[in-house]
């Protein structure tokens, strides 16, 4: 292993360590992974109230002597999950913040930037070391996450995941990594450019009020189908394609509903989320990868900034010396 | 009374040199601005589909729906969404550093060497964030009211300037309770970048995660349409849902503000006076959270030595 290498390995090691005595980090983690876990396994007893009510109808059935029984309607065990969207939009999110902040700040704090960078580590080792540490946490939760579910859905709701739906699961858990991880940078790169880190923090948090609640509100409220409880076009009794007739006519409108929503990462995130775990129908025949395929443009639009924001947060550190030394 | 409002005009001074806050309240502003634009684009666009749906069904012989009822006032409702947003998240940002900040400067140590108590500190910070909220939220009640009649061509009667004005004053009411908590916060922390973040992750699990509990615990029920056949899933409270949201603030306040601003269907053809009745206990409930942590406020800054 070269010098290189193994700073990076010391720092992301160190980081991980740090992270873990940090009570805010462990305030939020321990709040993460109780609501993952109601939420799992609220879903998971869903799937089985679902399982034992079509295998009670085959039991009557068979009792009365019918021998053709209806198919098992779709279980869809994956929706089990669902609320797991929610809780890594804002918590996960918040959790990113927290490691990108904390991790500049407490060398700064404590003075311990110059030490190390009085050894042979090189500033973008410093950066990359800091940030792969901090990625493995993420990668770590993301991980358990989908050991959890895929233990729990079949335990207690009773209906064995396929390999299919197993994939599906995990690049829903890697999409969700990857949101994290957006935060995470964008809250290191605040925080190496800014003085203050409180204002750095100050300023994240504005920006991800922006992404991850603002703009989805606009895109929400501009959706016309959102304004009527169970939707505008099946009150007004409409088809879908007689909807998609009359959105034809609003082309201005939906571009620029569709645009807010771009903007917003979580929106990525969710867009091919529920396209993952089947809550938005249309995708229940696809297998895993071709759904990557078809959601390639949301995965690209939260890897390809977290790629500019790395490169960025490492080019910004390297060259404002005047901040460290 | 002289020296609380001292503090008052200091605590003034210093929001209005910071930029994030600044930034904050613009964002605050434009977005209440904004707010007004959106929902009567919505609006007017969900009209406009109407007429296309009535035209389509003539054309084939059919029958045309009834229009959707559409309420004026319901155009700024995305206004309740905004102060659960960015309204809460504003009054944090002025409260999470008030006393920290003083007790890192030592300019609190100062304060108490002139006659005033930790009373009167507090009152005067309180006073302070009274003033910049209420003048947030007066400013964005004449930005909707001219924006509404210059926007929507409609002018709004008495009853429809009195819902807007009561659903801003329990705005005020929300904002100053998690001004409270911050304020709180800051007393007890000794890091300003810690208090800011326990009142984040308050503010989420109040705002979002208890809503999203209590979403789960809905009931679907499916409705399908004589017209077109398609299924559709129509939520419903259940008492579950309905127990868990009373531990939130934010979903009691967006309960009542979509009431007052008529964007509730159930609620939105009673007449403001009936309403009032029906929402009393939401209205109390959200005065009582605010007069339980002014108390918790007070007394904590009555016992807490490094006040002094």
């Amino acid at each position: 292993m070269n010098a290189t290498a193994f700073s990076v390995k010391t720092l992301a090691g160190k980081e991980i360590r740090d992270a873990s005595r940090s009570r805010l980090f462990m305030i939020i983690l321990v709040m993460l992974v109780a609501l993952v876990i109601v939420s799992v396994v609220l879903g998971a007893f869903q799937v089985r109230v679902n399982v034992d009510s079509y295998n009670q109808s085959v039991a009557l059935l068979q009792s009365i002597g019918k021998k053709n029984f209806p198919a098992a309607p779709s279980m869809n065990p994956l929706s089990a999950s669902k609320s797991f969207t929610n809780y890594i939009g804002m918590l996960g999110a918040l959790l990113g913040i927290v490691l990108g902040n904390a991790t500049i700040r407490r060398e700064r704090e404590a003075g311990t930037m110059r030490l190390i960078l009085t050894r042979q580590t090189s500033r973008s080792a410093l950066v990359n070391g800091k940030t792969l540490g901090n990625l493995t946490l993420l990668l770590a939760i993301s991980v358990l996450f989908y050991i959890f579910s895929a233990v729990a859905v079949p335990t207690i709701g009773h209906w064995s995941l396929t390999p299919d739906e197993n994939l599906r699961l995990g690049f829903f858990c890697l999409i969700g990594f990857l949101y994290m991880t957006f935060f995470y940078l964008l809250s290191m790169m605040l925080a190496i450019v800014c003085e203050s880190y409180e204002k750095a923090l100050l300023l994240m948090v504005t920006i991800w009020l922006i992404l991850a609640f603002i703009l989805p509100q606009i895109g929400d409220t501009m959706d016309m189908d959102n304004q009527i409880s169970g939707g505008f076009f099946a009150a007004m009794g409409m088809t879908r394609d007689q909807e998609k007739q009359v959105l034809s006519q609003f082309g201005f409108y939906e571009w620029l509903r569709n645009a807010f929503e771009e903007l917003s990462p979580l929106k990525h995130f969710e867009r091919a989320g529920f396209a993952l775990l089947n809550v938005k129908p249309g995708f229940e025949s696809n297998t895993a990868w071709e759904l990557m395929g078809i959601k390639w443009w949301d995965i690209a639009c939260l890897v390809v900034p977290n790629a500019i924001l790395w490169f960025s947060a490492t080019m910004i550190f390297k060259r404002r010396e005047d901040r460290y030394l | 009374m002289s020296g609380r409002v001292a503090i008052a005009q200091k605590e003034w001074r210093i929001a209005s040199r910071d930029s994030v806050f600044l930034v904050m309240a613009i964002l605050f502003l434009i977005m209440s601005i904004a707010s007004v634009y959106i929902g009567s684009s919505t609006k007017s666009a969900e009209l406009k589909a109407y007429a296309d749906i009535v035209q389509v069904a003539r054309q084939q012989g059919g029958t045309a729906p009834a229009a959707p009822l559409i309420y004026p006032l319901e155009m700024l409702a995305n206004i309740v969404d905004y102060i659960v947003m960015i309204g809460a998240v504003l009054a944090i940002f002025l409260g999470y550093n008030a006393f920290h900040s003083e007790r890192e400067n030592g300019t609190l140590r100062i304060l108490l060497t002139h006659p005033l108590t930790q009373k009167d500190v507090v009152m005067g910070k309180l006073l302070g964030a009274i003033g910049m909220i209420g003048m947030l939220l007066a400013a964005t009640f004449a930005f909707n009211l001219l924006l509404f009649i210059a926007v929507d061509k409609l002018v709004p009667n008495t009853e429809e300037v009195a819902r807007l004005a009561i659903c801003l004053v329990m705005a005020f009411t929300y904002m100053m309770m998690f001004y409270s908590g911050a304020l709180w916060v800051s007393l007890k922390a000794r890091d300003g970048g810690f208090a800011f973040l326990i009142m984040m992750i308050v503010w989420i699990f109040f705002s979002f995660v208890i809503p999203q509990l209590a979403d789960t615990q809905r009931n679907y029920a499916f409705a399908i349409s004589n017209l077109s056949g398609l299924v559709t899933k129509m939520p419903s409270e259940t008492a579950a849902s309905h127990l868990i949201n009373l531990f939130s603030p934010a979903a009691q306040f967006t309960n009542l503000g979509n009431a007052l601003l008529q964007a509730d269907a159930d609620n939105a053809p009673l007449r403001l006076g009936v309403l009032l009745i029906r929402q009393t206990p939401v209205i109390l409930y959200l005065l009582g959270c605010n007069l339980a942590l002014l108390i918790l406020l007070f007394h904590s800054a009555k016992r807490e030595e490094v006040l002094e």
